[in-house]
């Protein structure tokens, strides 16, 4: 079909072989243009522009020549047909409208260049400025937007946005602020546990044992003063590592009876639309749907190309009711688990420590099984312990 | 006598043409190409005589043309300019009222 009749639209008329030369001569005569032709044995077909068609068809009438119209097709019988079906017209429309309308607002915000704030902290500032999904776009002053937002954070140092399309790019640099120095107060270090000292590792302070020395737990190993007799007494925040043989305790008790979290299988749904910014609730009230219940939040962008996201969100807020029953489980599961947590409890408190020799006594009980375990072990057992100095009183004594 | 004549202004009209080397069309106004075997287009024929998939008779003017062949058909007919398509045995000219 030559796309010229599509466009224009076109019309097959047919009639019998024994009118052939009286239609032809009809059509050289009124200047009636046809494109293709072709018969089948009985009859012959011509195709025709929507307007010859017309002209053919009404001077075959007035001829009395017997004639079938095949087919109408083309642009303006789509177009027909479509008159006829006005909610598609209607959504035709709607969509160029959406098009058009679409071009103004902000689909989609895109931040970059933060690393502490999180970008719905920065979008939550940006929307508190007028800058949100949906915005319109010839009301947006970005320049003072830049400004006010960067006056509204300490946290921001330079802001930019840049707004392509339906996007609005937002790059930052946040502000790097000085940590703030801690306030020191002089301190010990002093026996977390008590043991045998193995060696002495001193950062500052005045040190008060020596390795082989036995010490009992709180006795101050590192002194945090200096006593001088030509300058009196000097204040320092004491540091060091004491590295003696200790003995740690340890006591885990594992039930055979704890509760359960079993779900009831159900689950409830509230879904809600985001357009833009503004929420859509698809749900209506279902009211309590269970004592306890997990909430799952799914959100789901209705972008058909992945990486691409529209300013139309389907939000899913999943409840999964649950209930706590008692269960039980055999001593032996129990005392794995006992030993599971005891290692755990070990690897913890010995991070820097050697391990040297291991004491494990188990009770299996009526009602649960108890772990205890005495540990020999090289440890550092300094902890530091502030105090306080009374400057004024030291000034006058 | 008359058929005489007629021979003489038919002779007239070829001596000018080939004196002048002026192509035939001008006097005659018609004027014939045959494409291969499927494709015929005349031009100066003012009416279709007969049409049937197996022969066409066009009148043109003093003179007629009958083509032969078989699935014959018009593809275009504008202007006194005639396609036919299909597959032609054999076109010949034919003096003399059709019956």
């Amino acid at each position: 079909m030559n796309p010229a009749y599509s466009i224009l639209g076109y019309t097959v008329v047919r009639f019998d072989f024994a009118y052939a030369e009286q239609v032809l001569n009809l059509c050289m005569r009124e200047g009636i243009v046809y494109l293709d032709g072709g018969s089948d044995g009985a009859c012959l077909r011509l195709c025709l522009r929507s307007g010859h068609g017309r002209r053919l068809c009404s001077l075959l009438a007035q001829a009395n020549v017997p004639f079938y119209i095949e087919k109408r097709g083309g642009l303006p019988q789509l177009l027909r047909r479509l008159l006829r079906r006005p909610g598609l017209l209607m959504g035709a429309l709607c969509a160029l409208a959406l098009i058009v309308a679409s071009e103004c607002f902000v689909f989609d915000i895109r931040v970059s260049g933060n690393s502490t704030l999180t970008e719905r902290e920065i979008k939550e500032l940006l929307s508190a400025q007028g800058l949100a999904k949906g915005a319109f776009i010839p009301g947006l002053d970005t320049d003072r937007l830049e400004n006010r937002v960067m006056l509204s954070s300490d946290k921001i140092a330079w802001l930019s946005v840049n707004v392509r399309g339906n996007v609005a790019n937002v790059e930052l640099i946040e502000q790097r602020l000085p940590e703030p120095k801690p306030v020191l107060k002089p301190a010990h270090v002093v026996a977390a546990h008590s043991g045998e000292v193995v060696a002495v590792e001193l950062y500052r302070g005045n040190v008060l044992v020596s390795a082989g020395e036995q010490v009992a737990k709180g006795e101050i190993l590192i002194a945090g003063v200096y006593d001088s007799a030509a300058t009196g007494f000097r204040f320092t925040r004491a540091a060091g590592k004491v590295m003696a043989r200790t003995v740690y305790s340890f006591r885990v008790e594992v039930a055979y009876e704890y509760q359960k979290k079993v779900y009831t299988g159900e689950a409830f749904d509230k879904k809600s639309l985001n357009f833009f910014s503004f929420p859509i609730k698809l749900f209506e009230s279902t009211g309590n749907c269970g004592t306890v219940y997990d909430i799952i939040d799914i959100v789901e962008n209705c972008s058909p190309v992945p990486g691409v996201d529209l300013p139309l969100e389907i939000c899913t807020e999943r409840y999964l009711p649950y209930t706590l029953e008692k269960a039980y489980r055999d001593p032996e599961a129990a005392l794995t688990l006992a030993h599971r947590q005891l290692t755990e409890q070990i690897e913890a408190a010995l991070a820097d420590g050697e391990l040297l020799e291991k004491h494990i006594y188990t009770e299996i009980g009526e009602s649960s099984v108890v772990l205890r375990a005495d540990v020999v072990c090289i440890a550092d057992i300094a902890a530091v312990q502030e105090f306080e100095v009374d400057i004024k009183k030291e000034a006058k004594g | 006598m008359q058929r005489r004549k007629k021979d003489k202004r038919m002779g007239a009209v070829e001596w000018l043409e080939r004196r002048f080397d002026i192509t035939p069309d001008v006097f005659q106004g018609v004027r014939i190409e045959i494409c291969g075997q499927h494709r015929l287009l005349v031009q100066g024929c003012t009416k279709i005589l007969k049409y049937s998939e197996q022969e066409m008779l066009l009148d043109l003017g003093k003179l007629r043309l009958r083509v032969c062949g078989e699935r014959l058909w018009c593809t275009s007919f504008i202007s006194g300019a005639l396609g036919v398509g299909g597959c032609i045995d054999s076109v010949s000219f034919i003096e003399g009222e059709h019956t």
